[in-house]
């Protein structure tokens, strides 16, 4: 399996156990025995990829079928990566060390637009061609699923097919579809036809993108009875669908090394500038019973002492107290932390940190996002003052020094106002703390977390263009100047270079696809790693392929052009994002989804309403 | 509560992973095996291990073994048969009981050792180092460095087998609590002065053995 060349690599690199496998709890199988050998690979290190709850679900997904057999990959660090190629060693999937070029699919999660060169860097080391229309039925099919693929038109070129939405079932109809061609003996061209029919499946190749002289689009025109509009799959009964109770435990210590269950999917609030809040509609949550006998059943299977109830928003889980109340009785005897990672500010209570810190206790974070009133209704963040406020007392009270609070800045209708905003309330949560008679010992830190906003497709502020990186470095220093009231008020924030690159790439369309291959032959590589971000290599890319980057980037969006993304539904119609966008304008707040519908359109993947409104 | 020990290999595919990370698979390990596992009072309870003696990244042995503590007594079968499926590739389980030796006792390791390169080189290395009076290298940790002589620690180094490109030979190393020599040591010398690829070498830790040269099961 491992032959001495290999041998002598991996121990000449750094955590050689990146790419070895063999961890409790991965899946061997009798390659004669399956119709489908399937490689999912995360384009990142092992140790984010092996952090990452959705490779989990769909690795269990799939293997749990006796045709598939899903084996993992990541994308080799850059000293494994120059011996790979410097010895001519192709990369090989971990469980049964199969070169990836002779598997039969190769799954890629898209989960950030800066892992975009990895895919390539993955098809390089492989020896299979970047761009779709290069490749013939001895290639492996190249796919591509996870949030990015609502707009994967900068890569589009490179995939042959996109999984849109969620992939428990679809994946599983692909392998099977993809099984019954590959028996048939059908072309590529065939296979591809009897993909498309699949509910997700987006074949971008179908689709024939036609530009006005201006750059924008100027129609969308579908092949061979490709859907428009392309709509998501989702899983409808996810109140029942069982997930994963058995999962690989990495050997290494993986970012997030903790057992991880998934209470809900979908988020209510509706915050304006968050992707995931939109894309990933409808709201669902899962039963409880089941959640409490599979967070046991998980932490009993892989030795974890953590287990995190994780979602976009886990207190708005209707029975969330129900379950931690379920949970307290094992969690205790087994000694396992329970770690709730998205808690509100606004529905946080005091027994909620009673439950999660009888064990152990950790920092505290809290995302505010906006330093004003005025701008948090704008972005639709629903939080007041007072609420960050009680927080923070009840945070203190718990025992707590440290606070860690996230705002973002470059947002919609953003004054200088709104970023000395962000530093006075850092401020006043120091002075709650020395208000506080009942003070923990010691002395209060603020952390606070500044991220530069990016525009994203399927959000209300799609068609807002981002601020040029002058402005933003022009808000980053006067953040810091606002910042000298108090040294116990720690700033730090995002190079503003990474941050234009992602928007280029968020709202790009297929023009992009040869300035990533250029950039990634100009030396581009974990992009999303500061030590390895290479901005001269991308503007030497934008330049080559005369791609002026504030077109994408920092552009208003009118709401009569055709987006890239608009031949794709993620269950939001545009008319939705319209209205919401509008609100925005006049700081008017929308309601969480529970309260009130505001006809966003999601439900209609789901069939039916997603809340009974009546009830109350 | 029972202090046990459990003997196992670390071969294979489980040579790419450090003692830190060993330590930790073994605590998850035990937590799956649903064994009474005996947990430190206080505020952060955790499972009471230590190692006998700790191997390197990269080297095989097959007589590693911890202690932990078992709030009740079972059997060796019934140790094993919880732990089953709780382990990574290339961790073997061996045995299972109340400890035998103290960790203090070991005072060598045996260690077989296969380099790998021109035979002849390889050979000609081999000799000049038998031959050698004195052979000084540095030993790094993580304060000092100082210079010791590989002749004077190194005993019983015997040549075992040659193939068309390696050499295989077994000797004794200085281990144990006060004092360890990693072989290592002996095949960067090789390397630094005969050219091999260090990376490409064969360690297997087979016993370790007391003061006097017993072998400690």
């Amino acid at each position: 399996m491992i032959d001495n060349k290999l041998k002598s690599i991996l121990l000449s690199v750094q955590k050689p156990a990146r790419y070895t496998g063999g961890e409790p709890g991965c899946i061997i199988k009798n390659k004669e025995d399956i119709d489908v050998h399937f490689a999912f690979c995360f384009p990142d290190t092992y140790e984010v990829g092996m952090s990452h709850l959705g490779m989990k679900i769909l690795y269990d997904a799939m293997n749990k079928q006796d045709n598939i057999w899903c084996e993992r990959v990541f994308a080799p660090w850059t000293d494994m990566h120059a011996k790979m190629k410097e010895n001519n060693i192709p990369l090989y999937t971990l469980e049964s060390k199969t070169p990836l070029n002779e598997v039969d699919i190769i799954g890629f999660t898209l989960q950030y637009e800066l892992s975009y060169t990895n895919i390539l860097q993955v098809l390089d080391l492989s020896g299979i061609p970047f761009m779709s229309k290069d490749r013939n039925e001895n290639h492996p099919l190249i796919i591509a699923g996870g949030p990015c693929t609502c707009n994967a038109e900068p890569v589009a070129d490179f995939f042959d097919i996109m999984a849109l939405g969620e992939g428990e079932f679809m994946n599983i109809e692909i392998c099977n579809v993809y099984a019954d061609c590959k028996k048939k003996g059908l072309s590529r061209l065939e296979t591809l036809k009897a993909l498309s029919k699949v509910e997700g499946v987006y074949v971008p190749s179908f689709y024939d993108i036609e530009y006005k002289e201006d750059g924008t689009i100027k129609s969308v025109n579908p092949l061979y009875g490709a859907p428009v509009p392309c709509n998501k799959a989702i899983v409808r009964d996810f109140a029942n669908h069982p997930f994963p109770t058995e999962t690989v435990v990495p050997m290494l210590t993986a970012i997030h090394n903790r057992a991880m269950v998934e209470v809900l999917r979908g988020c209510i609030r509706g915050c304006r500038f968050c992707q995931a809040g939109f894309i990933y509609r409808p709201f669902r949550e899962r039963n409880v019973d089941m959640l409490n006998q599979g967070a046991y059943d998980l932490c009993k299977n892989t030795g974890y002492e953590e287990v995190s109830l994780t979602s976009l928003s886990t207190s708005d889980h209707s029975q969330l107290e129900k379950l931690l109340d379920d949970m307290e009785g094992w969690t205790q005897e087994q000694k396992v932390n329970i770690a709730l990672p998205s808690l509100r500010v606004d529905n946080f209570s005091e027994s909620l940190i009673e439950k999660t810190t009888k064990i152990r206790k950790s920092g505290l974070t809290f995302a505010p996002e906006a330093g004003t009133q005025r701008l948090r209704d704008i972005i639709n963040k629903n939080v007041t003052e007072e609420e960050i406020e009680k927080t923070a007392k009840i945070a203190f009270a718990g025992g707590y020094t440290h606070v860690k609070l996230y705002f973002m800045m470059g947002l919609p209708g953003e004054t200088m106002e709104d970023i000395k905003g962000i530093i006075d309330t850092a401020q006043k949560i120091i002075d709650i703390f020395w208000s506080m008679p009942n003070r923990p010992k010691g002395k209060p830190e603020v952390s606070i977390s500044v991220a530069t906003f990016i525009p994203k497709p399927f959000t209300p502020f799609q068609f807002f263009g981002q601020n040029d990186s002058e402005l933003i470095k022009e808000k980053q220093a006067y953040l810091l100047e606002c910042a000298k009231v108090n040294k116990r008020i720690k700033v730090s924030y995002n190079d503003p270079q990474t941050s234009i690159i992602e928007a280029v790439l968020a709202r790009g369309d297929r023009r992009l696809s040869k300035v990533i291959l250029d950039a990634y032959k100009g030396g581009a590589m974990f992009d999303s790693w500061y030590e390895c971000f290479k901005y001269d290599v991308w503007q030497k890319a934008f330049a080559d392929n005369n791609i002026d980057t504030a077109f994408y980037a920092n552009r208003f969006r009118p709401y009569d052009e055709i987006n890239p993304w608009d031949h794709i539904n993620y269950g939001v119609s545009k008319k939705f994002l319209i209205e919401d966008y509008e609100r925005s304008l006049q700081a008017i707040t929308s309601k969480p989804c529970n309260k009130q519908c505001y006809n966003c359109g999601a439900n209609k993947l789901l069939g039916r309403a997603c809340f009974e409104y009546n009830k109350n | 509560m029972n202090t046990t020990r459990i003997k196992f290999q670390k071969v294979g595919l489980a040579i790419y992973f450090s003692h830190l990370d060993l330590q930790k698979v073994m605590q998850r390990a035990l937590k799956k095996s649903g064994l009474p596992v005996w947990y430190s009072k206080g505020f952060n309870p955790h499972i009471y291990m230590t190692f006998t003696l700790p191997l390197s990244l990269g080297q095989e042995s097959l007589c590693e073994s911890f202690d932990f503590r078992l709030n009740e007594e079972l059997t060796e079968a019934e140790i094993l048969k919880a732990m089953e499926g709780t382990l990574p590739q290339g961790i073997i389980l061996t045995g299972a009981g109340a400890p035998d030796y103290e960790a203090k006792e070991i005072k060598y390791a045996l260690y077989k050792i296969t380099l790998y390169g021109d035979r002849e080189a390889l050979k000609k290395a081999m000799a000049d180092y038998e031959a050698a009076e004195k052979v000084t290298v540095i030993k790094q940790s993580k304060k000092t460095s100082k210079e010791v002589n590989l002749k004077s620690e190194i005993r019983n180094l015997q040549l075992t087998g040659e193939e068309e490109d390696s050499v295989t030979f077994t000797a004794l190393f200085p281990a144990g609590i006060d004092y360890n020599l990693n072989p290592a040591l002996l095949v960067e010398y090789f390397r630094n002065n005969y050219g091999i690829d260090a990376n490409a070498t064969d360690y297997l830790r087979q016993n370790l053995l007391n003061e006097k040269l017993e072998i400690l099961q």
